[in-house]
């Protein structure tokens, strides 16, 4: 792609002025501790870690630089096909402009939109998750397609085509979804004879389930992460030793072992 | 060149979807309905389309026919407008559950050799993300299939498939739709039930499905892999998947599919077997098509309910 790749995080915020941190919650403490001493005024912070707070990045980096601009954002694997979804939302010290900049570079990659910070976990679990959830939704629909006498590649090619057309037409509509779905429910068709079936087995409530389950177990995480020291075990050693050797000044006093929240973003590992 | 029987929600959404590809202008399509208060009959006017209430004229100027009216009319259409086919006309049926052979019977007694295209489509062809199939009769050629094929292409994905797969396809993309916006009531009940407001959460989730499922049309992964790429240890997502699967997630979408497409036959099968009903036609529409069509039978009395489409010829508000 012609990414400058370098093995050195404070080359990184050298020639940065937006500041990615595209790394698993559990690691954020460490390289704020390790580039902390190199931020400066001019760089915009962007934690894009499920379940870390403003605040925690605020109070670690404010040891090194009194008014660090911290933005924190999620967003969603489709940014990959520039079909994202990302919210977000400014620290202390970001500016309006700084807000702006980072909405126009997520713009780029799909929607985006300034939210409250309380606002993120559901989010995370509406849009961060949601993917999931369509991946479900699709291997099942092509095996409804399949069991009916499609070949797979057709029945995985309709099922997403008719998923993403109808996505397109929500958001292309004032229309609520309901009246979508009436629009296309004919008197004693094929199309309200299935949807009772999605109605008897309780469809719509398991997706409710799932977005709050997510946001929920995003909560937990980031309380857990609030309360208590990272432990060294948690975190892989050869990545450990890594960072230590950057960061002399790296407290791992605590030994009690907490698994920490991952994330969700698209940070988390791709084939 | 392009003329459409029907000025319904079908006829618009091809229409508009057509227009918007730049793939046909506006005035050489003609749509003809005998009813002109559907609110789809102003839109095709503003449109630019030749609009007209005689299906008589729409055929003569038409090269690609679409017969977008619900299924139980085709038999009244094909009756009055038979004697206008020519062997240059391709007869395009978007009616679900109305197969080939009923429609090439029916031509034959005017047309010796009728070139009939039976398809199914959906209704987002509105954005330009439909998902068509077709099928060719036993006089279309293959150039025939290719022109309906890069009409229908302009609006989504369409690929040419063996009759006998057109039911399976209504079941999965042709009612795809109504999961998809029943889900997305759901996700969005769910967002704001976690506290967003309710048109972020609409927005959120519709983005959500709508890039997951691009991900998936662009990926050579398969769907499973794609879930396991964003299910962390531990982390959010696999503990909602869990809620999912729990409550047969997967299940309700395969049985979704499968009873539409079983529903679709069921009604494919009452039409093959039985004459229509007058009843079961609005009077006044019949009224209209009786004055155009002096031949029509209507013998029997048998009162059967027939299927009605699931394309976008259904009415919307």
């Amino acid at each position: 792609m012609g990414v400058n790749f370098t093995v050195s995080n404070k080359d990184t915020v050298k020639s940065s002025d937006v500041l990615f941190l595209a790394v698993k919650p559990p690691i954020i403490p460490f390289i704020l501790d390790e580039v902390g001493p190199d931020i400066e005024a001019r760089h915009i912070v962007v934690s894009c870690a499920a379940g870390v707070t403003i605040n925690s990045i605020e109070k670690k980096l404010s040891t090194f630089c009194p008014t660090p601009k911290v933005i924190r954002c999620m967003t969603n694997t489709p940014v990959i096909v520039r079909e994202g979804a990302t919210v977000y939302a400014t620290g202390t010290h970001a500016d309006v402009e700084d807000g702006k900049l980072l909405e126009q570079l997520m713009a780029s990659v799909g929607f985006c939109t300034e939210v409250e910070e309380d606002l993120i976990d559901a989010v995370t679990g509406l849009s961060g998750s949601g993917p999931a959830y369509a991946f479900t939704a699709l291997d099942a629909l092509a095996d409804g397609g399949v069991k009916m006498g499609l070949p797979r590649r057709l029945a995985v090619r309709l099922g997403a085509q008719a998923l993403l057309g109808a996505a397109k037409m929500l958001l292309e509509s004032e229309q609520h979804p309901g009246q979508l779905k009436d629009n296309v429910c004919s008197p004693g068709g094929a199309t309200i004879h299935a949807l009772h079936f999605l109605e008897s087995g309780g469809f719509r409530s398991l997706l409710i389930n799932a977005v709050e389950a997510s946001c929920i177990r995003t909560r937990e995480l980031q309380h857990l992460a609030d309360q208590e020291k990272i432990s060294p075990a948690a975190i892989k050693k050869t990545l450990l030793d890594k960072v230590k050797l950057e960061s002399p000044s790296l407290s791992l006093a605590s030994t009690s072992k907490v698994s920490l929240f991952t994330s969700k973003s698209p940070s988390s590992k791709k084939n």
